[in-house]
């Protein structure tokens, strides 16, 4: 199935979003006034991609800042990775990328870690 | 009133300002308004600079998709359509001061009031919970988020609300919110 790929811009992240690979990554800053409009169809691409996803799927998360917005939107997205998750002989990974002292980004991590069966890894960038 | 709004926006003036609007809220102007206080945050402690970012995001987007400014004000002395101030200052070398403002009618005014009330009285503890609760049982509109930002911003900041409502006439208020950043 085709990747979706997009530029980041002062609003929204970049995305790269590929079958082939199993990776799913997102980057930058998710503030857009509508994320909805946004991330409908990064949605709309994991449930097709549920159905010939590798039997690994890495999701590397590296957000700067998302509002309140998103926050739902990317939940979203990490509740179609945990439906893939529980699918025999599939895992999903998360890797939640957070600045080095950014406390709150990596509570933001820890929250959906809290909210979902999928396994998280959080790792700190150093500058 | 208008002179009133006037001096609101005049008192403020005089303090240390990174930003301040005063006017219609479009996209444009949100996104204009986050470049500017970015760029002079340059120079600020990464932390505080991260969190006054955020708290100015969700204040901006919170005041472009709720603020509605009733036809007689908006017609009235030269306030316009989607009427709204937004001031952003630094207090001293560690605090940063937001406070927007907007017309709301009595039902609002009611809503809003009960609201931060509520939000200023939970625990640390008590908002991690009720934002993890709204944000994975609630449905969310494209305008926004349930509420979620105001809790976030709490969370965020640390701060309690300040909030404050003019009486304009009979009908309406000008509701000013204040949020602290350190």
């Amino acid at each position: 199935m085709e990747a979706i790929k997009k530029d980041g811009s002062q609003k929204t992240p970049t995305i790269n979003f590929d079958a082939d690979t199993g990776t799913i990554e997102m980057k930058g800053r998710s503030i857009p006034e509508n994320a909805i409009e946004f991330y409908r169809p990064l949605v709309k691409w994991l449930d097709e991609y549920a159905s010939v996803s590798k039997d690994v799927t890495e999701a590397n998360i590296q957000l700067e800042y998302f509002n309140t917005s998103s926050s739902k939107c990317i939940l979203d997205v990490f509740k179609k990775l945990e439906v893939i998750n529980q699918k025999e002989g599939k895992s999903v990974i998360i890797n939640w990328f957070y600045e080095e002292d950014d406390e709150d980004m990596l509570e933001a991590g820890e929250d959906y870690q809290s909210i979902l069966k999928i396994p998280f890894k959080m790792i700190e960038m150093e500058e | 009133m208008a002179f009133e709004l006037n001096k609101i926006y005049k008192d403020f003036q005089k303090k240390d300002i990174y930003y301040s609007y005063k006017g219609a809220i479009t996209s444009e102007l949100v996104e204009e308004g986050l470049g500017l206080i970015e760029d002079k945050l340059i120079d600020v402690n990464k932390k505080i600079k991260r969190k006054a970012y955020y708290v100015s995001v969700e204040t901006l987007q919170n005041l472009f998709h709720h603020v509605e400014t009733p036809e007689e004000i908006a017609k009235s002395n030269n306030i316009g359509e989607r009427f709204a101030i937004f001031v952003f200052y630094r207090l001293n070398e560690s605090v940063f001061v937001l406070t927007s403002g907007n017309f709301v009618n009595e039902t609002t005014m009611q809503f809003l009031k009960s609201r931060i009330e509520q939000l200023n009285l939970l625990s640390k503890d008590e908002i991690k919970h009720l934002y993890k609760r709204i944000l994975n049982n609630e449905e969310f509109s494209e305008k926004g988020g349930g509420g979620l930002g105001m809790i976030d911003i709490l969370r965020k900041t640390g701060h309690k609300y300040e909030y404050s409502f003019a009486k304009y006439d009979e009908n309406y208020y000008f509701y000013t919110l204040t949020i602290k950043i350190s």
